[in-house]
């Protein structure tokens, strides 16, 4: 039996995908195109927001949508209703969008010309923080409803994002939710991090979040 | 779900390091997690041997060496760890200073492996 070998790797196991990110990425600042990778829980509100951000913004730039569902078309057809481009990626079960789905996808949504795309990933604060998908801004969402401690349960998530929305802010009164401990806990993780707090049902702070957006995608 | 994409990737790594240096067979995988992933050591064996069979990596034995959260003082450059699940306030131990840079925790990757 020949020796056994050690042999030196020193390889990011997701290699393959962000080296495909960073492909995604030249090619939509060929196309000047800004792209968001919008991630949140179950039922924290990515639909309405984008919902909200399009009707907010809508006159002053083109924006498209790629919806990542497991399986049900539900979210695109509410984009749809609403006159959005919008291309449906279904997973089949996975928990994650990739680079190397995002990629078929954004060909077929940029027949058109854009100026932003959402990416609304797969419900789930666990796996979409370690995919990087080609997006210029990480954006998540924790609403009110969720509790404050959701940082202690995924801190990746919390620690790699760029702007974190705080949704249902107007539901504040009604959770046991402890805003100033979630500040510390987050900032803490993410010193950068970029915080709004919006409500998309009154529309609360949404004008805020999307000034600070505009002048990202204008940048 | 994501365990099994991640456990692809890695099995696609370590069969073209094999081929490239023309080995037989690989009998362990050293990994670094760092604490922020999610990734425990029996998952990620248990998805191996699922993806592995039949292939040159069947039976490699994974090895996860964990790296913890940690930060340094942007002021006295004081190394700290972080225990992500019970410290609410980053605060330099030495200074009290809380402008800190994370130095280790998100990492993820194949740092070695033996084969014959």
């Amino acid at each position: 039996m020949s020796d056994i070998k050690l042999i030196d790797i020193k390889q990011n196991i997701l290699s393959d995908n962000d080296n495909q990110a960073d492909i995604v990425r030249e090619d939509l600042k060929k196309k000047n195109t800004y792209m968001i990778n919008l991630m949140a829980s179950p039922g924290s509100g990515k639909t309405s927001t984008i919902l909200q951000t399009v009707k907010n913004l809508r006159d002053e730039i083109k924006i498209g949508v790629i919806e990542g569902d497991i399986e049900s078309l539900v979210d695109s057809e509410k984009m749809k209703a609403q006159d959005i481009p919008v291309v449906q990626i279904r997973t089949g079960g996975a928990c994650h969008l990739d680079a190397p789905m995002i990629t078929p996808a954004l060909d077929e949504l940029m027949k058109e010309e854009l100026d932003l795309i959402f990416v609304e990933n797969i419900g789930n604060l666990v796996c979409p923080a370690e995919f990087d998908i080609g997006a210029n801004l990480r954006v998540m969402i924790l609403s009110i409803p969720e509790g404050d401690d959701k940082v202690l349960k995924y801190p990746l998530m919390f620690s790699v994002s760029d702007v974190l929305l705080i949704n249902k802010v107007d539901t504040v009164e009604v959770f046991d939710f402890n805003k100033e401990k979630l500040y510390e806990r987050v900032k803490a993780l993410n010193p950068d991090v970029k915080i709004f707090e919006i409500s998309c049902k009154t529309g609360e702070g949404i004008s805020e979040w999307c000034n600070f957006l505009k002048e990202r995608v204008n940048q | 779900m994501h365990e099994l994409a991640v456990t692809k990737s890695l099995l696609d790594i370590v069969l073209q390091k094999k081929e490239e240096m023309n080995l037989e067979k690989i009998l362990s995988i050293q990994l670094v997690v760092g604490k922020m992933q999610n990734y425990e050591e029996e998952w990620i064996q248990r998805y191996f041997e699922y993806v592995s069979e039949g292939t040159p990596a069947e039976g490699a034995k994974i090895q996860i060496r964990y790296l913890p959260v940690s930060f340094a003082c942007k002021e006295c450059g004081t190394e700290f760890e972080y225990n992500v699940k019970t410290d609410d306030k980053i605060l330099c131990p030495s200074c009290g200073n809380m402008d800190c840079k994370l130095l280790t925790g998100r990492e993820f990757y194949i740092e070695s492996m033996e084969a014959v």
